[in-house]
């Protein structure tokens, strides 16, 4: 298989747990289960990790979800998780 | 299309959407449209002091471009069938 | 659109899958069955407005008639609101529009203080620019830990 676009990159990792750093100090961690050329997508079994700063020191809380559509414009990034993620 | 023709397969379960200002709106997905539009049923927000009218709100139409999630149940997804479909979509894009 | 609607009265959910032949659009399919009924919008600047909607198209660009401005405080438990007219909404600037059960409307706010208006705007306008200024300093302090914190002086909905 040939990858043409960045796009189909994506195709290897439908199935598989992917990274996502979004806008709004967010991320996710997930299995991908579709996406389409706007970005969008949707993860299940996925957790989010969402950063706020609570008097100058980073603090993180998580959220999970079994299903989840992620609107393509908040998406900054995507790659596999980490080994311990 | 491939998400317009998913949400559409949701039409009538019950969605949680989560707006970029942190807002979320439970309700019944009634309908949607190429742009991702949504529209909700019998709503709850759980936020229920930023727009107090809400509480007399009975269907809401929701501009796709402020949506940040739709939360969905693991059981209203055919995940063999959409992962077919995000596979498929992706082939018909380079053509 | 307009001269069809205007021999209709009151189209219900159903009558309104038959306009939905005529239109390749579909976002028509969500809002048409509110037309000529009272609705409220919320804006992206965080306006709010209740009106009747009168005719909209496919980027949900919208003329409200009898149009009201409300501001809400609801820490304070305070609302103001004013007569406006007729808008005309930008598609583009509509976070949501949802149709009103005229018979509840007044319930929130039997609980809530009415300040005028004037007072209001003034309020809402000191609260906005000191959002905004906390917001763009959070920007830049997220930014030092390689986090895009989504702040736009648009959004303030």
């Amino acid at each position: 298989m040939s990858l043409a676009t960045p796009l189909d990159l994506l195709k290897l990792n439908l199935d598989e747990r992917v990274y996502v750093k979004l806008r709004g100090a967010r991320e996710l961690v997930g299995t991908l289960q579709a996406f389409d050329s706007h970005c969008n997508f949707v993860l299940s079994d996925a957790v989010e990790t969402i950063y706020q700063l609570i008097d100058g020191e980073l603090k993180s809380r998580e959220k999970s979800s079994e299903m989840i559509f992620v609107r393509g414009d908040t998406v900054a990034l995507i790659t596999t998780p980490l080994p311990d993620e | 299309m491939l998400f317009f023709s998913f949400f559409k397969t949701l039409v009538d379960q019950e969605v949680t959407v989560e707006l970029k200002n942190d807002i979320e709106l439970k309700g019944t997905l009634k309908s949607v449209d190429q742009f991702l539009n949504l529209k909700l049923d019998n709503i709850s927000c759980n936020d229920k002091t930023k727009y107090p009218h809400l509480t007399s709100v009975r269907n809401i139409f929701i501009r796709g471009s402020n949506v940040r999630y739709v939360y969905l149940q693991k059981n209203m997804v055919d995940t063999n069938l959409l992962q077919d479909a995000a596979r498929r979509e992706a082939m018909s894009d380079k053509r | 659109m307009m001269s069809q609607k205007k021999d209709s009265k009151k189209i219900t959910e159903g009558e309104a899958d038959l306009y939905l032949d005529q239109y390749n659009f579909t976002t028509t399919a969500a809002i048409v069955g509110s037309v000529d009924r009272k609705v409220f919008v919320l804006l992206r600047d965080g306006r709010i407005l209740f009106g009747v909607l009168r005719t909209f198209d496919q980027y949900a660009n919208l003329i409200l008639q009898y149009c009201v401005e409300r501001i809400y405080f609801t820490e304070e438990n305070k609302y103001a609101e004013e007569l406006r007219g007729v808008f005309m909404v930008r598609g583009e600037n509509v976070v949501m529009l949802g149709e009103v059960d005229i018979d509840k409307e007044d319930k929130p706010l039997e609980m809530m203080e009415k300040i005028p208006f004037k007072e209001a705007l003034k309020i809402q306008k000191e609260q906005n620019q000191q959002k905004c200024k906390l917001e763009t300093q959070k920007s830049k302090d997220m930014a030092a830990y390689g986090l895009v914190h989504d702040f736009h002086k648009s959004d303030m909905y």
